[in-house]
């Protein structure tokens, strides 16, 4: 009876409070509105598999009339399950690819039952899942068409941004570079929790008002504690990082972080995640202007780093890695983790993007510091509500 | 130090404020706080004093009506109104994780860097608040989450003068606090705000408490100003023995 009375009233009071109903509410429409994305995702991937679109060459330099005849019945039973497939007898595979073909399936050897292929793929930055995904489904494709005798033998190459790339390490830095983009969690929980806090404590603490009064910019208010916010989660954030290598060097884990990265694109790295966490830090200041307590600052916090998490998804699943994509909120890190692959350029534009996003909420929230909301937030928030329900009834 | 001027510390016209809600918290209150005068705004919970006070700190925005602090419309330039003001809100806080010394190093330097005082005038307003506040220096570096609610107060009251603004705004100082820490607080707004001519808008519930520090007194209802006067006026067209007496007969009978 105690327990059920006690939780009662902790729910009462949690339920009560305008930011924990959005934090619930939020994920439910954040991750609903990704389903266009996600299907999207998904018919790429399909077409991958089928070859859909793909203009695909079998190819072989000088073959013997065995090789020929084979690779000839290859390229026409492709044909008959409908992909755009031609026999091409030519010595270079890049050739091909710069003369209109997506594919070059090319013909290594032949020894008794034993086949081996390397393809080459014409990458897409902007299609880079289809693109890691194509070799796979070229070589299932010729597993089925060739001789079910046969033991066919690959590798994959893939011609990207002008650079030969084999699959296995552009598939690895493809991992490495989504799992940097989401090691910004590590930036974004601290910044975002200690921005919404900075001016719940100071409403909880009822020293709002003496700051506000006090002959100070409301802006240079708002740029203090998101430098303040800032420097603490980099802290929070190097030391979680450092904890994490430390882990995996004792595991003899190697990400390959100096392998695939060159000093520069660190350098863009950081400023990409520092962007990020800024705009984190300013968010959570405007969503914490309107919470009451530091219960619902906390709650703001999340608010804000919820959608953080949406941009590598909808990476992960196919969202074109576009310049118009890389003006988004929260794919600076992504974008950064795989300059590798993308070019520095794109990098750099996804981080001044994010960055102006962050002087733009910075601007905001100078603002709104100014109005009467700056004071009065949780009372506003607490009347529109009331006039909601008014109307309800 | 003090920002010189030949206008009045406070002047409020015709002040008028409507919440979003739609409460009309003030119904066009017009007064004036002549220079080193401490002025009452007495009046039952809900009045209007606070919200007076809120939009003469820039905290809120007036529906109409002006306030003009030392000759600066608190609307048109709410910075440069508050370089000649200081506010203490009734609800006093403090922060928790600092030191009563570091936070009246914070305020003070604050407010005198932004008023453009020479570094020795910002020692000297730090020593002064540091005496004012009547702590001990173990207590003054102890952390204010320590602190009692009257500490705080004093820590607040003791900035608040010694910084020598043109208007001082003291919401419910003595509010809560216990009969010694009443008197001393009331002992040193008196005393420090007359001697260095320190203009205070101050308000209370305590009618003796405004008899005894205000040269001027006006009486707040339901956003109206109802009474306006020295307290000894008020006191006597009432034909009451004291404020309290003049006060109840005035909010039960004027007004709405």
């Amino acid at each position: 009876m105690t327990l059920r009375l006690l939780l009662s009233k902790e729910l009462k009071s949690l339920l009560r409070e305008p930011m924990v109903i959005a934090m619930i509410v939020l994920p439910l429409v954040m991750y609903s509105a990704m389903a266009p994305f996600y299907g999207a995702a998904s018919k790429q991937a399909e077409a991958a598999a089928k070859l859909k679109g793909v203009k695909l060459a079998v190819a072989a330099c000088h073959p013997r009339a065995m090789e020929k005849a084979m690779l000839e019945t290859i390229a026409s039973s492709l044909r008959a399950r409908g992909v755009n497939a031609s026999y091409v007898e030519a010595c270079s595979p890049l050739r091909l690819l710069e003369h209109g073909y997506d594919v070059v399936v090319m013909l290594n050897s032949t020894a008794a039952t034993k086949v081996s292929f390397t393809v080459y793929v014409k990458g897409s930055v902007s299609k880079l899942m289809k693109t890691l995904a194509l070799p796979g489904s070229v070589i299932g494709q010729i597993r089925v068409a060739a001789s079910p005798a046969a033991n066919v033998t690959s590798r994959a190459y893939i011609v990207l941004n002008g650079r030969l790339w084999s699959f296995e390490d552009l598939n690895n830095l493809y991992g490495v570079g989504i799992t940097m983009g989401y090691a910004t969690f590590f930036i974004l929980f601290p910044a975002a929790s200690l921005g919404a806090a900075l001016i719940g404590a100071e409403r909880e603490e009822r020293t709002l008002d003496v700051l506000f009064s006090l002959p100070v910019s409301r802006r240079s208010i708002a740029v203090s504690k998101a430098l303040a916010a800032l420097s603490v989660s980099v802290l929070a954030a190097v030391s979680a990082l450092a904890g994490l290598y430390n882990m995996f060097h004792s595991m003899g884990v190697n990400l390959g972080i100096t392998r695939y990265y060159a000093p520069g694109d660190l350098g863009v790295y950081v400023a990409a995640i520092a962007a990020e966490a800024l705009f984190a830090v300013m968010l959570a200041m405007i969503v914490g202007l309107f919470a009451s307590t530091m219960r619902g600052a906390q709650s703001a916090s999340m608010i804000v780093v919820f959608p953080a998490i949406v941009p590598p998804m909808m990476l992960m699943v196919g969202l074109p890695l576009s310049l118009w994509v890389a003006v988004l909120p929260y794919t600076a890190a992504v974008y950064a983790g795989l300059s590798p692959i993308l070019g520095t350029r794109m990098a750099l534009a996804a981080t001044a993007a994010q960055a102006l996003e962050a002087l733009a909420a910075l601007l905001v929230l100078a603002k709104l510091l100014e109005s009467e909301a700056a004071v009065t937030g949780p009372e506003t928030v607490k009347r529109l509500l009331q006039r909601l329900r008014r109307r309800r009834r | 130090m003090s920002v010189l001027s030949s206008s009045p510390p406070l002047i409020v016209k015709n002040l008028r404020k409507v919440y979003a809600g739609g409460v009309e918290a003030l119904k066009g209150i017009s007064f004036t706080v002549q220079s080193g005068s401490i002025f009452g705004l007495v009046g039952p919970n809900g009045a209007g004093k606070t919200t007076t006070f809120r939009i003469i700190a820039t905290l809120l925005k007036p529906t109409s009506g002006t306030a003009i602090v030392d000759g600066v419309d608190v609307t048109k330039s709410p910075l440069e109104a508050r370089k000649r003001l200081v506010y203490v809100p009734e609800e006093v806080g403090a922060y928790r994780r600092l030191s009563g010394r570091e936070y009246l190093e914070f305020v003070v330097n604050v407010y005198l860097s932004a008023r453009g005082a020479s570094r020795s005038e910002i020692e000297q307003a730090l020593d002064e608040a540091i005496k004012l506040t009547g702590l001990s220096e173990e207590k003054l570096s102890q952390k204010m989450l320590e602190y009692s609610k009257g500490m705080k107060r004093r820590v607040q009251v003791a900035w608040a003068l010694a910084v020598k603004p043109r208007l001082a705004i003291l919401d419910e100082p003595t509010s809560g606090l216990d009969v010694e820490a009443s008197y001393e607080l009331r002992r040193v707004i008196a005393e420090y705000a007359r001697r260095h001519g320190v203009s205070v808008l101050l308000s209370s519930h305590n009618m003796l408490e405004v008899e005894y520090l205000c040269d001027n007194v006006a009486l707040i209802k339901s956003g109206r100003i109802i009474e306006m006067g020295a307290p000894r006026e008020i006191v006597e067209k009432y034909g009451a023995r004291n404020l309290e007496e003049a006060y109840m007969a005035a909010i039960r009978g004027g007004g709405e």
